[in-house]
């Protein structure tokens, strides 16, 4: 519900440009993708990285309205980063940890802390409103010529033919059509794209009512989130605490049975609920509303991802429920899967089979996140009389024991472990720790040699757009004849080569790790003559104890999804 | 003695909500009852059933 101002207002507003198609010209975009909000946007920067055009069409005229998605995680930030698009959202953004959560008088029943430690780059979290993000990617985007931004344009329809897609766009001066190989519908959880297609979401919608304000508010209490069961404010409610970045503090409240969402939504009541909850926990400073938001809880998603040339990501694909902050971060990690997928495709370098392998690990992704969100939502806003009172059994337990504090716990986002994906190469050996095949590479603080060139920096920043090879070496260097090998690997496929050694250890092509402190080898579990190939959104593909030159170009071809160029 | 994971720990928080659930309100009460005898019963001592009577009946 917008009020009389707001600071969310204030960003600029993007005139319509006639583009080429209404002066005549038939062109053919690569990729046309369908919405501006983080994902559409974060995929174009992904693309436009790998070489890859991308036309964006998007019906408003700015950033969205409101705060919105504020969650974003340390998955999300290294996707960004590996983008070269995390600086801004991280010197905005508010980073933060753990939590607390209270039950009924404030009685302490849960601290909880995010995975973290001084090996990271990023926080496990930071807050920063949709609408601040949406507007450092819309600016990243606007400075990269592969990325032609068209706004106050709406898609009308998708014809799909078998050499190509139709998109009737319609615009302030009329309508006209636009050619792309391939769409990518990230226009979010109304979707017209999904509507146009025919396609429906499948899965659970959830009763319970939250009803999202933010204030601006003054305060130096430290960024955690914080939540109050059945507190003495609003009792028979739950109330979850945020803050943003400008003195923005978000504040979520559960409707309780038989509250009237549209009459909970008037300014007066609104306020009410708040001024009870700031003077509980002695917040005595004057606020100002800034947005009020209802939500309610979903877990739907498409079946497939992929249909023919048009591919579905963010909540045009799945909704999720917003306890655990997956709705954006995984739309986020949509995009890391696709940008290079579909690079691939444009580029002839992957198979149909790789376009194929996004549908079938994001859908896999999406179902992880339901489970794990569906056990937050049934804690967050109870279906039924036996769940509500389970839940107090929780709370009030949790109160003296730690056994039940698990079930208080919000379960955050973390990085998903694809699982039976044909790019992944099965472990030969076994493996006491470092990340399993399918996982994300974890971040280490290295040094990296190119060439004479030192810097400090972080194991992942070395990743580029291809696969890379992480090689671990012994005291004596690299094997001659390996060296040969690999240089015409890396030469001939879309491949990377990185040699972790310790000392000053050089090379004259190749990045080297050196892993003076040992941490690449300790997160890694590498040991010299140890391998791990890696795609380029970061996921494990392959990892050998005993690498030999000759496991490389099967693994790269499953990689790829195709027999390998030039065999 | 041994206990239950955290999922297992979930699993049974859950299927206790639907089991309440199912009872409906003016069972549920004789329902928990009568778990918390059937489990008492297979627990099979005494002073741990005395201890855990304890930590139940504080913070209500």
């Amino acid at each position: 519900m917008p009020l009389d101002t707001s600071i969310y207002d204030n960003f600029p507003s993007y005139p319509f440009r006639r583009p080429p198609e209404m002066a005549g010209a038939v062109g053919r975009h690569p990729v046309a993708i369908v919405g501006a909000g983080p994902v559409g946007l974060t995929l174009a920067i992904g693309l436009a990285r790998h070489g890859v055009g991308s036309v964006v069409i998007e019906p408003r005229r700015s950033v969205s309205f409101g705060s919105r998605a504020i969650c974003i995680s340390r998955r999300s930030l290294e996707i960004w980063d590996r983008f070269g698009i995390a600086k801004a959202p991280l010197a905005k953004g508010l980073a933060w940890t753990g939590g607390r959560s209270f039950w009924r008088d404030n009685r302490l029943v849960l601290e909880f802390a995010m995975p973290h430690d001084a090996d990271e780059k990023h926080p496990p979290m930071i807050n920063l409103a949709q609408c601040s993000m949406e507007q450092f990617l819309i600016d990243a985007a606007s400075a990269l010529p592969e990325i032609d931004l068209r706004w106050q344009s709406a898609v009308r329809e998708i014809d799909s033919r078998a050499d190509g897609l139709r998109l009737r766009v319609a615009t302030p001066d009329g309508d006209y059509d636009l050619m792309a190989d391939y769409a990518v519908a990230c226009d979010g959880a109304r979707s017209p794209v999904r509507a146009a297609l025919g396609l429906e979401l499948h899965g659970t919608s959830y009763e319970g009512r939250y009803l999202i304000a933010d204030i601006r508010l003054a305060s130096e209490y430290p960024t955690e989130r914080r939540a109050w069961f059945d507190p003495p404010s609003n009792p028979g409610s739950t109330v979850l605490m945020h803050r943003q970045p400008d003195d923005i503090w978000r504040i979520d409240y559960q409707l309780r049975d038989g509250e009237d969402p549209e009459a909970e939504q008037h300014e007066e009541r609104v306020r009410a609920r708040i001024d009870a909850h700031l003077a509980m926990i002695g917040e005595r400073a004057p606020y100002e509303l800034v947005w009020i938001s209802l939500y309610k809880a979903h877990a739907l998603t498409l079946d497939r991802y992929r249909h023919g040339r048009v591919l579905f990501a963010g909540d045009a694909a799945h909704l999720l429920p917003i306890f655990g902050v997956r709705g954006l971060n995984s739309g986020l990690d949509d995009a890391a899967n696709l940008a290079w997928k579909l690079a691939a495709g444009v580029k002839g370098l992957g198979g149909e089979a790789l376009l194929d392998s996004y549908s079938q690990e994001r859908v896999f992704a999406a179902q992880e996140n339901i489970r794990q969100a569906r056990k937050s939502t049934l804690f967050m806003t109870p279906p039924g009389p036996g769940h509500a009172l389970m839940r107090e059994a929780a709370l009030s337990l949790a109160v003296s024991q730690e056994f039940a504090r698990p079930l208080v716990n919000p379960r955050q986002t973390t990085a998903i472990t694809y699982q039976d994906t044909p790019l992944s190469t099965p472990d030969r050996e076994a493996w006491s720790g470092g990340p399993a095949v399918g996982a994300t590479l974890p971040n280490a603080p290295v040094v990296l040699r190119r060439g004479n060139a030192v810097t400090s920096g972080y194991f992942l920043d070395i990743a580029g757009t291809n696969a890379t090879l992480y090689l671990f070496l012994g005291a004596e260097g690299l094997d001659a004849s390996d060296d040969v090998a690999l240089s015409r690997a890396a030469a001939a496929w879309p491949l990377d080569v990185v040699l972790i050694a310790d000392g000053g250890y050089q090379h004259p092509r190749f990045t080297v790790v050196s892993d003076t402190n040992g941490r690449a080898a300790a997160r890694l579990a590498g040991a010299p003559g140890a391998a791990y190939l890696v795609r380029p959104d970061g996921h494990v593909a392959a990892r050998w104890r005993r690498f030999a030159v000759g496991d490389l170009a099967p693994a790269l071809a499953r990689v790829y999804g195709r027999p390998l160029w030039g065999e | 003695m041994p206990e239950l994971n955290s999922e297992q720990l979930e699993d049974l928080w859950e299927r206790l909500a639907d089991a309440i659930n199912a009872a409906g309100p003016d069972r549920a009460p004789l329902f928990l009852s009568k778990l918390a005898l059937l489990m008492g019963r297979a627990l099979g001592d005494a002073g741990t059933i005395e201890r855990l009577i304890e930590i139940a009946s504080a913070d209500l």
